[in-house]
């Protein structure tokens, strides 16, 4: 594997100018990152946080204020740096008065590929993104989840070697999803670098090597996901059942309705009040252990943020 | 199942040619197109009506009005499909997706541009075959003199479509619309305002009318309608201007636009 990272991300900036007279805001700021070859990449952040302006400025498409971007070591203006990038938008828009099959095969053209690669590429794609039936339907008549898998499949097209995908879940349902995700593992599987945007922090917690959380244009973390995430119980959640009224165990919060207690505590408490409730004649009907997870790290970042305004 | 695997190793012109071809398939799916065709064919039929109430002129008003009609319509059509196929693509972020490929920025607008001056050349060559067809109903036999006529409109639309690309690649269609609007209209006239300038006896008067006429594109050099109507055949070197004029113009405007597109920002 290449010791050139994917990306590289130096103290970059962006600024826009939202009218004439008024000062440029700043949408991305003093974002450095290094995302490794052939990681599985997750860029979190809410709403608004500057992720797809961060993912433009990867692509070429937007310039940076300040700071320095590279992809595979070179400008991602460079057509040589992209021919090794393929690219998913958020809420994708093609050219929809082509079909299926001459969409990919446009995309194939602009990718370089030529004759028969290039309709065997497009056959295959199309077949391995549930599409093979479509080949000859126009994308107008696409539905949302289609686009979204035509979406990928042009961005599979030249077989690249970085996957940048912006919010690729967004808008799909549970299978469409957990398709996608299957799709990043298996591209990670096959060597290929993957990037991708999101504020479903499930996503990339199942499945992410390493992240970095935007907050308001800012990194706020980065690494790998067994370093921000601290290992150890930080709450357990008890329930239990058959306990008489008025069972209370002092220093623990652990109210019973109708003989029956669900209370989540810390993981000192979780043995004292196991021993209570055997004690009192009840039966424990689950011990869940809890530890810190994304959305915990991350509602935390967020709140670090708003907090000093 | 695994990822099928390709490679990929092309050169920019099968990527121009490709995107030539896009566009030209967007344009010919656009509904604003036959309705101008059937515009022009209504124009045609109206020319017809005309050319009976005329003595002695038999085909000169329809092949006079239809010429006017093809410049006209094709002057609308290229405006219109110039700004709304590139303005849609960057407002829809079409664009995105094609432009993260390994495609240059100019490669994209010189396709553009392409595709576009292919579709105007099939616009202008079925209307003024149906113009020929209809004139020969009528007795009049369109010669090659008509035919010139007819492919210099196609140069000037040509050159009118790479000033709307110009303007469509920094501002928004309504304005890039009134731009090119605006210099199709001087690039009529701005003979005839070097005329005035030059009567007027004025010498800063003339120098000012003489500025523009050179500063702006001299549409009128690319009109052989006349020659067309009277059925001579335009001077080789009026003819050689114009295509190395019309040829020149819509290098510089192209590669002007390209100048603006890659400084551009899409959000």
């Amino acid at each position: 594997m290449s010791d050139t990272p994917a990306i590289r991300l130096e103290g970059v900036g962006k600024a826009f100018r939202q009218g004439f007279w008024l000062r440029p805001q700043e949408v991305v700021n003093q974002v450095s990152l290094e995302v490794p070859a052939g990681s599985l990449f997750g860029y979190l952040g809410h709403n608004g946080a500057g992720k797809t302006t961060t993912i433009k400025m990867l692509l070429g498409l937007i310039a940076p204020s300040r700071g320095r971007v590279s992809v595979w070591g070179g400008p991602p203006r460079d057509p040589r740096v992209r021919r090794r990038v393929g690219y998913l938008p958020e809420q994708p828009s093609f050219h929809d008065h082509l079909t299926a099959a001459e969409f990919l095969s446009f995309h194939a053209d602009l990718c370089g590929i030529r004759g028969e690669a290039k309709h065997r590429r497009t056959a295959e794609l199309l077949d391995r993104l549930g599409l093979a039936g479509t080949a000859r339907v126009p994308l107008s008549r696409f539905s949302k989840g289609m686009l979204q898998r035509i979406g990928l499949a042009q961005a599979l097209i030249g077989d690249p070697d970085l996957v940048v995908l912006d919010e690729p879940m967004s808008g799909l349902d549970p299978v469409g999803r957990k398709d996608v995700r299957d799709l990043m593992v298996e591209l990670k599987g096959r060597g290929k670098t993957v990037f991708f945007s999101t504020h479903v922090l499930s996503d990339a917690e199942a499945i992410c090597d390493e992240v970095a959380i935007l907050v308001r244009g800012e990194v706020r973390s980065k690494g790998c996901l067994t370093d921000l995430l601290k290992p150890q119980v930080t709450e357990v959640e008890v329930s239990a059942e058959g306990l008489p009224a008025g069972f209370a165990v002092a220093g623990i919060d652990a109210g019973v309705v109708d003989g029956t207690l669900r209370a989540r505590v810390s993981a000192a408490d979780r043995d004292p009040l196991v021993r209570a409730i055997v004690a009192a004649g009840g039966r424990v009907t689950g011990v869940v252990s809890r530890r810190e997870s994304l959305e915990t790290l991350f509602m935390h970042e967020l709140s670090a943020v708003e907090r000093a305004g | 199942m695994s990822l099928p695997v390709g490679r990929a190793g092309g050169i920019p012109m099968t990527q121009i040619l490709s995107i030539a071809q896009v566009t030209w398939r967007e344009a010919v799916r656009n509904r604003v197109l036959y309705s101008v065709l059937f515009f022009t064919a209504a124009l045609f039929l109206v020319a017809g009506v005309l050319d009976h109430m005329t003595l002695g002129q038999s085909g000169r008003v329809v092949l006079d009005l239809g010429l006017a009609g093809i410049h006209l319509c094709g002057a609308f059509i290229a405006i219109f499909l110039a700004i709304s196929l590139l303005t849609r693509d960057i407002a829809r972020k079409t664009l995105h997706v094609v432009l993260a490929k390994p495609v240059g920025r100019t490669a994209y607008l010189a396709g553009k541009y392409l595709g576009l001056v292919f579709t105007l050349g099939v616009l202008v060559a079925v209307m003024a075959v149906a113009l020929a067809g209809f004139c020969l109903v009528l007795g009049q036999t369109p010669g090659l003199a008509y035919a010139i006529a007819a492919g210099m409109i196609w140069l000037e639309l040509a050159v009118l479509t790479a000033i709307a690309m110009l303007f469509a690649a920094f501002t928004g269609p309504f304005l890039a619309g009134m731009f090119t609007l605006g210099l199709f209209l001087i690039g009529h006239l701005s003979r005839g305002l070097e005329s005035l300038g030059a009567e007027s006896g004025d010498p800063a008067l003339a120098a000012v009318s003489r500025l523009i006429h050179l500063a702006l594109p001299d549409l009128a050099v690319f009109d052989f309608k006349p020659a067309a109507l009277h059925g001579t055949l335009p001077a080789a070197a009026d003819l050689g201007l114009a295509l190395a004029y019309g040829a020149a113009c819509a290098v510089v405007l192209v590669a002007a636009a390209s100048l603006i597109f890659t400084r551009r920002d899409f959000r």
